[in-house]
């Protein structure tokens, strides 16, 4: 069930009907779970044995580890089951087709039967890791056991950020699930400001920009130079405007209920450096390998040089995390590479004495290089797609000139809300203006698409 | 890579901005303001609109056939016929002229025979009401569809007269009765009932009729439809823009609606010189018939709103028949005939036009219409209708 569409609409107005009605029992978490499940289910009934087990999983180990003297391997024993499960539904045709590729250079006749007819769950990426802190966290002592299984599967399941995130943390979800949620009207407000802000972004940007994007990268040999350039960056915005679309209408229906969730994207083209640009795109996972990989390898305490081996592994664990292919783990070895190489000069005066527009500049197109590997279907795709960018020659990209400007102008609203001139969007007037253009855009001008959230494959 | 982060924020001169900063956020009360300009706004944008983009029509406009969609420009042209001295023939192409130019069709050709008419009625009585016909019919169109645009988009046109054609040809096989347990592509099926009855080819997704039920209620989703058809080339603005890279949406904007030069949908062509071999039409049973039904809804919607109907049934092209195929029609037609009849509906049902006259199954040509016209005009049920109206 996708956030905009009239499903949710009617689920949403039936869940918050009676959330409101049971606020004051002690059934409301039921309720928050029941409706979770009814929407996850709503892709598939057979989704739900699978967040059920990492559910059941995670809370009977938290709660055999309370008495056990064997906390490790308990602890062991959780990410092992939960990885499994990743493996197996995300990861085992890639292993299996990358084995049969080897056996087949080597010349030796063996071959395994690449799985078919999975069925990738919707979201496995995101509750599988978001369970896994809880196990992680009790283990460190930095968060009681959950008493309460609906209180705990209500946490890993709770519908407005299930699918896609963010991935939020026990310590801070969990307790707002035991205390009633304060409901004020200002949340309210904010909830319903975030959710139509996101849907903006979702259907008047995502899916416009994703109109040029979805040619070009479907023949890239037939494209010239500009025309690559023009739809690698508009894919680049196409990619944030979905997903930071996704987590705004996310963290606006759980503002509404009267929950906190973490903030995950903070205008992440406006980074001027790698690890600037990571503290605000996707924070919610990237804080997540920075807390639970980065930090267990020993982030930068052991010196330079394991610090960039430890910065490199957590980037391409992450792209692996992305998806099982090739591309995604290229993906995350540039984002490595980049943000190891580029730390001494970062953290140096010279770095810092570079215009910020012009190292603003700089990321975007290390970024920019990144999302080729990203967006592409097969590495040769990826590959032509690069080689094309810069010796692809160059006839009329085609693009536009109202996508361009509509960038243009979410660019320079970006960088005013981050400048002296922020004061701009003080002025009632001003942002009462933005949203009735946005509401009336959306009321008029988009036809009857609906296409899902680019995030919900991984 | 978080702790580069740090660094890096560190040396910025800028403290990071916290969250609700970052987001454009209303308070409850801007909130309060904004819903209520959404809502002028919605409401009026049709209207406004109305004024930007004036109609120039025409005595004989019809909706044109490239704009068949444009539903927004029907309930205009429904509007303007808001009068109780006009009278809107509805129906599909037949009555909307499939081979004929818009002078030509149904509702001229009945002015031309009532003109007549009123002229010996003038003599006779000193009255002087002049009742002008107008082709209210929309190409494409068939009774399922046809519940839909009288439901949404003629509720101006309440408790007048109108005169409302039954074409029996949507119920002459089961793919043209939508009965078919496959997905068929058939016109207009924003206007069907998206729920309830269920039509067996029609397969849009639970979520698309929901959409459509919903967008058919908003008055402002039908001016949306309107740009995308006569402006956009039947798309919305950024699909259009993905087309057309440099052009200027606003450049599209029309300013004054003016249709596009209206002439036949079809070459006018005699049915016998395309269709060689006469046609066996299964026809459905019209107890079971899902446009039978319709144009039934269609007769009691049209009445709860106390509108003065008066049904013409056919004339079908009985001469593209096989006898045993005309059989059924007749039988069909009988059965129509007895429930309007039961139903206390005016009706008329005219006899076959002469072969020459039919362009195919069901449109006549332009001497077709006139003949029908004609005999329409003279008939005793129309007449007693149109004197009891006028009195």
């Amino acid at each position: 069930m996708l956030f905009h569409t009239w499903h949710f609409v009617f689920f949403f107005a039936i869940v918050y009907s009676v959330y409101l009605l049971l606020r004051r029992t002690q059934f409301w978490t039921h309720w928050l779970l029941l409706a979770s499940c009814v929407f996850y289910g709503w892709w598939s009934p057979l989704y739900l044995l699978l967040i059920i087990y990492s559910t059941l999983i995670d809370f009977l180990i938290v709660y055999w580890m309370e008495n056990s003297q064997r906390k490790r391997t308990w602890l062991v024993v959780s990410i092992v089951s939960n990885l499994s499960v990743l493996a197996a539904f995300k990861y085992l045709g890639f292993f299996v087709g990358n084995l049969n590729g080897l056996l087949e250079s080597a010349d030796i006749a063996m071959r395994f039967e690449v799985p078919t007819g999975f069925l990738l769950p919707v979201g496995i990426s995101f509750y599988t890791f978001q369970s896994m802190s809880y196990t992680i966290d009790y283990y460190r002592g930095e968060i009681p056991r959950e008493k309460s299984f609906v209180r705990f599967a209500a946490y890993v399941s709770l519908f407005p950020q299930l699918v896609a995130g963010p991935i939020e943390r026990a310590k801070k979800l969990l307790p707002q699930l035991q205390e009633l949620p304060q409901l004020r009207l200002q949340m309210v407000a904010d909830g319903a400001s975030l959710f139509v802000i996101g849907m903006f972004k979702k259907v008047a940007l995502a899916d416009y920009l994703s109109q040029y994007v979805d040619p070009i990268y479907a023949n890239p040999g037939d494209h010239t130079a500009a025309a690559l350039w023009l739809g690698t960056i508009a894919f680049a915005w196409q990619i944030y405007f979905d997903f930071s679309g996704y987590t705004d209408m996310a963290r606006g229906i759980a503002k509404t209920l009267g929950f906190d969730l973490m903030l995950n994207f903070r205008h992440p083209y406006l980074a001027s450096s790698m690890g600037d640009f990571w503290a605000r795109w996707h924070i919610s996972l990237s804080s997540w390998f920075k807390d639970y990989v980065y930090i267990p390898l020993g982030g930068n305490r052991d010196g330079p040089w394991r610090t960039y081996r430890n910065l490199f592994l957590t980037m391409v664990l992450s792209g692996f995390w992305h998806g099982a292919a090739w591309t995604f783990v290229l993906w995350g070895l540039i984002h490595g590479i980049a943000a190891a190489a580029t730390r001494p000069l970062e953290r140096s005066e010279f770095y810092r004495k570079i215009p910020l527009l012009f190292r603003q500049l700089i990321v975007f197109l290390v970024v920019l290089l990144a999302w080729v590997f990203f967006r592409a279907t097969t590495l040769d795709d990826a590959f032509v797609i690069v080689r094309g960018m810069f010796v692809g020659g160059w006839t009329d990209p085609q693009c536009p000139l109202i996508l361009l400007g509509l960038l243009l102008a979410i660019w320079i609203y970006q960088w005013t809300t981050e400048s002296k001139f922020s004061w701009i969007w003080e002025h009632s007037f001003v942002r009462i203006a933005v949203f009735v253009f946005i509401i009336m855009y959306l009321l008029l001008i988009p036809g009857n698409r609906q296409s899902a959230f680019i995030y919900f494959q991984f | 890579m978080i702790q580069l982060a740090k660094d890096d924020l560190k040396s910025r001169s800028l403290a990071e901005p916290s969250d609700d900063e970052l987001t454009l956020r209303l308070s409850p009360r801007e909130w309060c303001v904004t819903i209520v300009v959404v809502l002028v706004l919605a409401c009026s944008v049709s209207s406004f609109w109305k004024r930007v983009e004036p109609l120039n029509t025409t005595e004989d406009f019809r909706v044109p056939f490239t704009w068949s969609d444009d539903y927004w420009t029907y309930q205009r042209h429904v509007d303007q016929n808001a009068d109780p001295n006009r009278i809107l023939v509805l129906g599909d192409s037949v009555v909307w002229g499939e081979y004929v130019t818009p002078d030509e069709s149904l509702h001229a050709a009945l002015n031309r025979a009532m003109n007549g008419a009123m002229s010996r009625a003038t003599k006779n009585t000193g009255e002087q009401t002049e009742v002008v016909f107008a082709n209210g019919g929309v190409n494409g169109l068939h009774p399922l569809a046809m519940q839909g645009l009288l439901r949404h988009y003629t509720s101006s046109i309440s408790r007048q007269r109108v005169i409302l054609h039954c074409n029996l040809l949507w119920t002459s096989s089961v793919e043209r009765d939508l009965q078919v347990d496959e997905e068929v592509s058939f016109n207009h099926p924003d206007l069907l009932p998206q729920f309830s009855p269920s039509i067996l080819s029609y397969r849009a997704s639970a979520e698309h009729r929901l959409s459509i039920s919903i967008q058919n209620r908003l008055p402002y989703r039908v001016l949306s439809r309107h740009f995308r058809v006569t402006n956009f080339e039947f798309q919305d603005v950024p699909s259009w823009s993905i087309e057309h890279p440099y052009e200027s949406p606003w450049a599209q904007l029309r300013f004054e609606s003016t249709a596009p030069r209206d002439e036949p949908h079809s070459p006018p062509i005699v049915w016998s010189e395309k269709i060689r071999r006469q046609l066996n039409m299964p026809w459905v049973d019209l107890k079971t018939s899902n446009q039978w039904a319709a144009f039934q809804d269609c007769v009691k919607l049209l009445q709860s709103r106390n509108n003065k109907v008066f049904v013409v049934v056919g004339p079908l092209n009985e001469h593209c028949l096989t006898p045993e195929s005309g059989s059924r029609y007749r039988q069909n037609v009988d059965i129509v005939s007895d429930w309007l009849r039961d139903r206390k509906v005016s009706h008329f049902v005219p006899k076959t036009l002469s072969a020459e006259q039919y362009g195919d199954a069901s449109h006549p040509l332009a001497s077709g219409y006139q003949s029908l016209a004609d005999e329409i005009a003279t008939s005793d049920s129309f007449v007693e209708w149109m004197g009891r109206q006028s009195r």
